[in-house]
């Protein structure tokens, strides 16, 4: 069997559509079965579900913060002073530096894209 | 910029990455080019009920992952068995680029059929964004990398699967009907033509919670 991606995503949709309520552990080792994967694959489908867990978990922070009257900035300065208890001050602003480097980095690439989305 | 120049500009270059698929994607090229579907090429199209129910959810609901989670199966599948038409390197790329994909789809179709405005779609792609930063930052801390700002940069950029996002979008949105498909066609001009300004300020916003937040922790 040669499949492509598309095939693999196909497959894995299928799956997914006739058994809705299937647990997604179990559609893992269904389709990781079919295809052979290697056990680093498995490790990294875990790993890439906890990362996934952890975007949903934040984004539901978020959104109950918001319930209570915080803005984003207040939320994120309470995620950091979360993350770095414990932490020297010099640790704390190296992790906020880093935080909203990123996130300005991300969002001016979304201006860009914009930009060309206009053009 | 109109539909067939966005498909050619656009789309091609994936075409040509993707060349297995060359059929499935001459067809959806087609409808991308906003002709019909010849008989052949229709059931080349897919069309899911989960990837529809996943656009009509309310944003954020608890189901979302569910989809996400399927994608990244997929993806990860597909690279270990080296068909990965683009590339993807950790786990938290791998996260990222589902999450950022699939909101952007579903921001763009809930933006076209009226759930939510230019502004609602920006603000919450502004707040995935956020999500995504922290939720990697806290995962590299909690590994026990070095407090060294380059890496947990590099960590959470978004450079390393940029050139990812494009391809996934485009392999993406052949999994939703035809009329799902136009909807985010069409939310995607919405949300950019009215990002440009919205998002500007964000940026300006972003710098001075930086300069915020880093006096409150210093306080």
């Amino acid at each position: 069997m040669n499949e492509t991606f598309e095939d693999i995503l196909t497959s894995t949709l299928e799956v997914l559509e006739q058994n809705p309520d299937m647990d997604i552990n179990k559609l893992v080792d269904v389709q990781t079965e079919k295809y052979k994967s290697s056990e680093e694959a498995k490790a990294t489908i875990d790993d890439t579900f906890a990362c996934l867990d952890k975007f949903t978990e934040l984004g539901h922070s978020l959104a109950d913060a918001r319930k209570e009257g915080l803005t984003r900035d207040q939320w994120l300065v309470q995620e950091i002073e979360r993350m770095t208890e414990g932490c020297t001050q010099d640790e704390k602003d190296a992790v906020a530096t880093a935080i909203v480097e990123s996130m300005e980095q991300h969002v001016e690439s979304e201006v860009e894209e914009a930009n060309l989305e206009n053009e | 910029m109109d539909i067939i120049k966005f498909a050619k500009e656009n789309y091609g270059d994936f075409v040509k990455r993707a060349n297995p698929a060359m059929n499935k994607m001459t067809a959806l090229q087609t409808l991308l080019s906003g002709k019909e579907l010849s008989n052949e090429e229709v059931p080349l199209i897919k069309e899911f009920k989960v990837v529809k129910d996943f656009l009509e959810l309310p944003m954020g609901d608890k189901k979302e992952v569910v989809l996400k989670k399927a994608f990244a199966t997929a993806v990860t599948i597909a690279k270990d068995k080296g068909v990965l038409p683009f590339e993807v390197n950790s786990s938290e790329q791998i996260a990222s680029l589902v999450d950022d994909g699939l909101t952007r789809m579903k921001v763009a179709y809930q933006t076209a059929t009226g759930k939510m405005d230019a502004y609602q779609a920006v603000d919450a792609l502004v707040d995935r964004v956020a999500t995504r930063v922290v939720g990697i930052a806290d995962r590299v801390i909690e590994k026990g990398v070095p407090f060294v700002v380059d890496k947990l940069c590099i960590a959470m950029s978004k450079h390393p699967y940029t050139a990812a996002l494009v391809p996934f979008v485009k392999a993406s949105e052949k999994y939703i009907a035809p009329v799902a498909k136009a909807a985010v066609r069409a939310g995607v001009a919405v949300v950019a033509k009215a990002a440009k300004p919205i998002l500007k300020k964000a940026v300006d916003t972003v710098k001075a919670v930086g300069k915020k937040i880093l006096s409150w922790l210093n306080a």
